[in-house]
């Protein structure tokens, strides 16, 4: 029996594959229930660490009424495209040298490694120590979090660029620039894509990680004044914003993905 | 230079020789550095030379600080680790076995997994004060998820043959879910575990620069405001080493309890290797 299932779970290509992806908005119920029971005992009964809904919107509304929630926001997705952006250029750029030539990539391999099991968020203090309470801190240590999965996915894919059309390059006597553009970049760019679809919801983690260890600025500021004036309603407000920000970030990479990556099988 | 050979070397001495290979880069960078901070050619007064970070690390761990910082830390990580994967595998597996429960609560699911678990820190630190407690409900909830979402994953790959193998055996829903269900997940649950480990290792340090007043988050933050860099370096050369080592525990534990499965494999290409 049990080397029968052993044998089920290796099969993995007979199994029919994601039979369901989007959850019905149904689901949502019992995430309703929950806020409404807790709204409805909060009428009858105050209290200071779970404050109920209405109060989360009147308190975080006192914060958009004055401005600051929307330009934290702004600072926030400032911070996140930027980070993303570098990210992006950054992986790919070191992704192709230790993809293509593999000395460096024998060389530089174990470094990579120890530094991509290196939690970014340690370097926080250490950043500040050096650069400061500056936005280019900030950028610093998110992208040195962000950088790997472009880096890994970039690297994997220079790898496995076909070895005949490196011969294609060199019966056409291609030049460096062209044999990037022309061979090396369309390769790559599947793995760029899951990249960034990998390490994006990550961006956004790490920029509120240091927002609210330094409080330079942005959202993750703003959760950790609230928290300092114990406003716990506000607290509860903000998490609501912060989640809205990622669901939106998720939905628009589900459509990048379903666009760009329609050849490829989706990213687990 | 012993730049090794790829093809006939026995695996073992493979490993050792393409580690050994690796090393050249680190170490000519500590010689370099140590030897332009000798030279003071460095631009920042504040870096300090290797020798400085080895003798701090030194103190540190003589005088058991280092010990007692990181044996908080990964206890917070652990515990936290262990209760939210606990909780996972019980949500994936109701998840994945039930489309009544799927249906009704899997937008739910998603929703609060998607709201990254840092931003619960703040109202964590408001109700449970800078605790242990508070640190380890943080790891517990990033660790739920992604363990949560894999089993279910899992759990729906039952092939249908065996499905209808364990309706005719009139195997009970615990039998179905032990026999069937978790063995079939139990790839891509390991595969969220490692994940989620180094999520609760992440998340057990932001919780102390931020809140709990322990551990080495804030042993970081102390020595950012003691100015002491070579502390700082020493701690972070160690925290790298700690999230190496635990993700070298839990692969090897995994090819012990699971032989066969590689888990390099099915991690999504987060490995080349």
């Amino acid at each position: 029996m049990a080397v029968d299932l052993t044998a089920a779970v290796r099969t993995r290509a007979t199994r029919p594959a994601r039979p369901r992806r989007t959850a019905p908005l149904r689901g949502l119920l019992p995430l309703v229930a929950l806020l409404a029971v807790w709204e409805l005992v909060g009428a009858f009964q105050q209290s200071t660490f779970f404050p109920p809904p209405s109060q989360w919107v009147t308190q975080t509304a006192t914060l958009a009424a004055g401005g600051a929630l929307f330009a934290s926001v702004g600072q926030t997705l400032v911070t996140f495209a930027l980070s993303l952006v570098i990210a992006t250029v950054l992986g790919t750029v070191l992704g192709i040298l230790v993809g293509r030539v593999s000395v460096l990539d024998r060389l530089l391999g174990p470094t990579l490694d120890y530094l991509r099991f290196l939690p970014g968020v340690a370097l926080v203090p250490l950043a500040v120590l050096f650069m400061g309470y500056t936005q280019s801190m900030e950028l610093g240590v998110v992208v040195f979090g962000a950088v790997w999965p472009v880096l890994l996915q970039v690297r994997l894919s220079a790898r496995e660029i076909d070895p005949i059309l490196m011969d294609v390059r060199r019966s056409l006597c291609m030049g460096p620039v062209a044999t990037f553009v022309k061979i090396i970049l369309p390769a790559v760019t599947p793995g760029i894509m899951l990249g960034v679809v990998i390490t994006a919801p990550l961006t956004l983690v790490l920029a509120l990680v240091v927002e609210i260890s330094t409080q330079v600025s942005g959202i993750g500021k703003l959760l950790e004044d609230a928290q300092q004036s114990f406003l716990s309603a506000q607290v509860f407000g903000l998490i609501v914003i912060v989640g809205v920000l990622a669901l939106a970030v998720n939905a628009v990479l589900a459509l990048v993905e379903a666009r760009l990556l329609r050849y490829r099988p989706p990213a687990e | 230079m012993a730049v090794a050979v790829a093809g006939r070397v026995a695996p073992g001495r493979r490993l050792g020789r393409s580690l050994l290979v690796g090393l050249i880069v680190p170490v000519a960078l500590v010689l370099v550095w140590q030897l332009l901070k000798s030279l003071g050619a460095l631009p920042y007064q504040n870096i300090p030379a290797p020798t400085d970070i080895g003798a701090a690390a030194v103190q540190l761990a003589a005088d058991g600080q280092l010990g007692g910082n990181f044996l908080h830390t990964l206890l917070a990580c652990l515990a936290g680790w262990a209760l939210g994967s606990a909780l996972g595998v019980v949500l994936g597996t109701a998840l994945g076995m039930s489309r009544w429960t799927w249906t009704y609560s899997m937008a739910s699911v998603e929703v609060l997994r998607a709201i990254p678990a840092i931003a619960f820190i703040p109202i964590a630190v408001i109700v449970l004060a800078q605790t242990l407690q508070m640190e380890i409900a943080i790891t517990t909830w990033v660790s739920i998820w992604p363990v949560a979402v894999s089993t279910m994953n899992g759990v729906a790959g039952v092939s249908p043959a065996h499905s209808e193998l364990a309706r005719s055996l009139r195997m009970s829903r615990m039998e179905r879910i032990r026999k069937l269900a978790l063995p079939t997940a139990a790839p891509k649950i390991l595969v969220a575990l490692r994940l989620s480990l180094s999520g609760a290792f992440a998340l057990a340090i932001v919780a102390e620069i931020v809140g709990d007043p322990a551990g080495v988050g804030y042993a970081l933050v102390n020595a950012q405001q003691q100015v002491r860099p070579d502390i700082m370096f020493a701690y972070i050369v160690l925290i790298g080493a700690a999230g190496l080592v635990l993700n070298a525990l839990i692969t090897l534990a995994f090819r012990r309890l699971a032989p066969g499965f590689h888990l390099a494999q099915t991690s999504g290409g987060s490995d080349g290797r």
